[in-house]
């Protein structure tokens, strides 16, 4: 029985929102996503909601950390190779 | 402002693996992530991260420069050249079916260091500065020339402390060879494919061969006792063997740690067999039985701990960052610094699988050779590239403080070393083991947890998970 989850996306930015499903896409084998106006359809036949809700949280937090830690990130390393 | 720099990864039990870019790993639930991802986190939320050193003020101060080392603890430093795999015969006297590219027959002749080359890798080995040196010796099968080996082994008495392998097939045992074994800095490797039946498919083709190498296997073990001698298994993973099989083998040598690899083509065998260029779900599925009945047997009989080894690196590379030196495994993983294959023409290659690749006839990835030194400029080449450190995909997974880089691995499959990291076996491989060791290390199963902590050197059942609010 497959499953499936739906998420809006409206808060993220078209190129984050790309990002997303791309990132499920090859992150997470089995799962398909599908971005339809503003809402994230995700669906799978090998997993649980549960874990389609984990996914979506993970990339969405991926994306949070990647912009909120580049400039902390470029720091890091000037520091230790400077 | 504080950021907590984490990356994200989901297992199929739900739980999410949250690690920070310094390695340090916890469980957390789809809410704690959702609201991290909100901007809602508690008041514990938050103390939870603070605790952990994972909270940083952008304006840095103490936990910034504690991510800094944490950081710096996970980058490998390739020291200075200190191990070396030599080839000193490419001729064998087996021909297994995976093992076409890399030998010559028994007979054949110019597939031996010639004096000339011998006196160089001894010159080689004098302008080594380093206080102590590992070499193993491959081949071929280099217990046909004993007398190379010993020429090595006895050049290298001026280093602090050397360390050699001998990697063979054990078909034959001459004096000279057990004259060799005997030494306490020798050590033997072998290969072992499980029941006698496996074995003799794949390598010795003959039951009268079969025996000569189980009894070799045998007396050396008698003379030895365990320790001496490791072993790797060669799986065929269109048709592997139970687990049992293969681990009470293992057992019944006294070899309790078992690096269970499904067969590596190359070259022309792998246009054969196209499958082989990527690991199919159903190895995944054997592996992960296989490690479940280690866990099962060490549960039941805690006299000695069995242990599939790249799932223990894999485990240390977690928890003991700098631990492992598995240059399979590593970031950065620049080629041709700490290690050096030296062939039986006196050519250099990165390692074993680069000189395969080149006899085969794929690509040419020789770094130099014995007369005219290392190649700095193919070396470096290749090195501009072996770092996962700013790969953009790397950049996003959970994994990357505790996975590497295979340039070598790349071209064998892909013949280029560009592709999205994604689309890698290397990096699907190592997602799928990285999701399944922290699906072990999140279990509450004591059995578990009892391997687990042997394979940590650990004493006693520590919860090794660290859990979010």
């Amino acid at each position: 029985m497959p499953m499936s989850y739906t998420s809006s996306l409206r808060a993220l930015r078209e190129h984050d929102r790309t990002n997303i499903v791309g990132a499920l896409k090859c992150n997470y084998p089995g799962i398909s996503a599908e971005l339809r106006d503003d809402d994230l359809h995700l669906s799978s036949d090998q997993h649980d909601e549960s874990f389609l809700r984990s996914a979506l949280a993970s990339e969405l937090a991926t994306v949070k950390v990647i912009r909120e830690a580049a400039q902390l990130r470029s720091a890091l390393f000037d520091y230790l190779l400077g | 402002m504080s950021i907590a720099p984490l990356r994200f990864r989901a297992l199929p039990s739900g739980d999410i693996v949250c690690v920070s870019d310094a390695g340090n790993a916890f469980k957390a639930s789809a809410d704690f992530v959702e609201r991290f991802c909100s901007g809602s986190l508690s008041v514990e939320d938050r103390a939870y991260l603070d605790d952990r050193g994972d909270l940083l003020e952008t304006d840095h101060g103490l936990a910034w420069e504690g991510f800094a080392h944490g950081v710096a603890r996970r980058l490998s430093v390739a020291s200075r050249l200190d191990y070396l795999i030599l080839v000193p015969s490419l001729r064998c006297n087996l021909s297994c079916d995976y093992c076409q590219v890399s030998r010559a027959s028994e007979k054949a002749r110019g597939f031996d260091w010639t004096d000339e080359t011998l006196r160089q890798v001894l010159e080689f080995i004098d302008c080594l500065e380093t206080p102590s040196i590992k070499i193993e010796f491959q081949g071929g099968e280099p217990t046909l020339r004993p007398d190379l080996i010993a020429a090595v082994i006895e050049r290298c008495a001026r280093f602090e402390r050397a360390e050699f392998v001998v990697c063979t097939n054990l078909q034959q045992l001459s004096a000279e060879i057990l004259a060799i074994f005997d030494r306490p800095d020798v050590f033997i490797s072998t290969s072992l494919d499980g029941a006698p039946g496996d074995h003799e498919r794949h390598r010795t083709q003959t039951k009268a061969r079969t025996g000569e190498f189980l009894s070799n296997l045998e007396a050396l073990y008698r003379r030895y006792g365990p320790g001496k001698i490791s072993a790797l298994p060669t799986i065929d993973p269109r048709s592997p063997p139970e687990p049992s099989e293969i681990i009470d083998a293992y057992v019944s040598f006294g070899i309790h740690n078992i690096f269970l690899r499904p067969i590596n083509y190359h070259g022309f065998a792998r246009r054969r067999y196209k499958e082989s260029v990527e690991q199919s779900q159903s190895w995944a599925s054997y592996y992960e039985g296989f490690v479940h009945e280690l866990i099962r047997r060490n549960w039941a009989d805690r006299s000695r701990v069995l242990q599939e080894t790249y799932f223990g690196i894999c485990l240390r590379r977690i928890f003991k960052p700098g631990f492992e030196r598995h240059v399979d495994l590593r970031n950065p993983n620049p080629i041709g610094t700490d290690y050096l294959l030296i062939d039986y023409d006196g050519k250099f290659y990165p390692s074993d699988e680069a000189r395969m690749l080149a006899r085969s006839g794929i690509i040419d990835l020789s770094i130099g050779d014995l007369q005219s030194g290392i190649d700095e400029a193919r070396r470096q080449l290749m090195n501009r590239s072996a770092s996962n450190t700013f790969d953009q995909d790397c950049q996003r997974c959970a994994y990357q403080p505790f996975c590497g880089r295979d340039l070598i691995d790349d071209l064998a499959r892909y013949g280029r070393i560009d592709l999205p990291r994604t689309e890698t076996e290397f990096c699907r491989k190592h997602r799928g083991i990285f999701d399944f060791v922290f699906a072990l290390i999140f279990s509450d199963d004591p059995a578990v947890r009892y391997s687990l902590c042997r394979w940590l050197g650990l004493p006693g059942e520590i919860e090794l998970a660290e859990v979010a609010p």
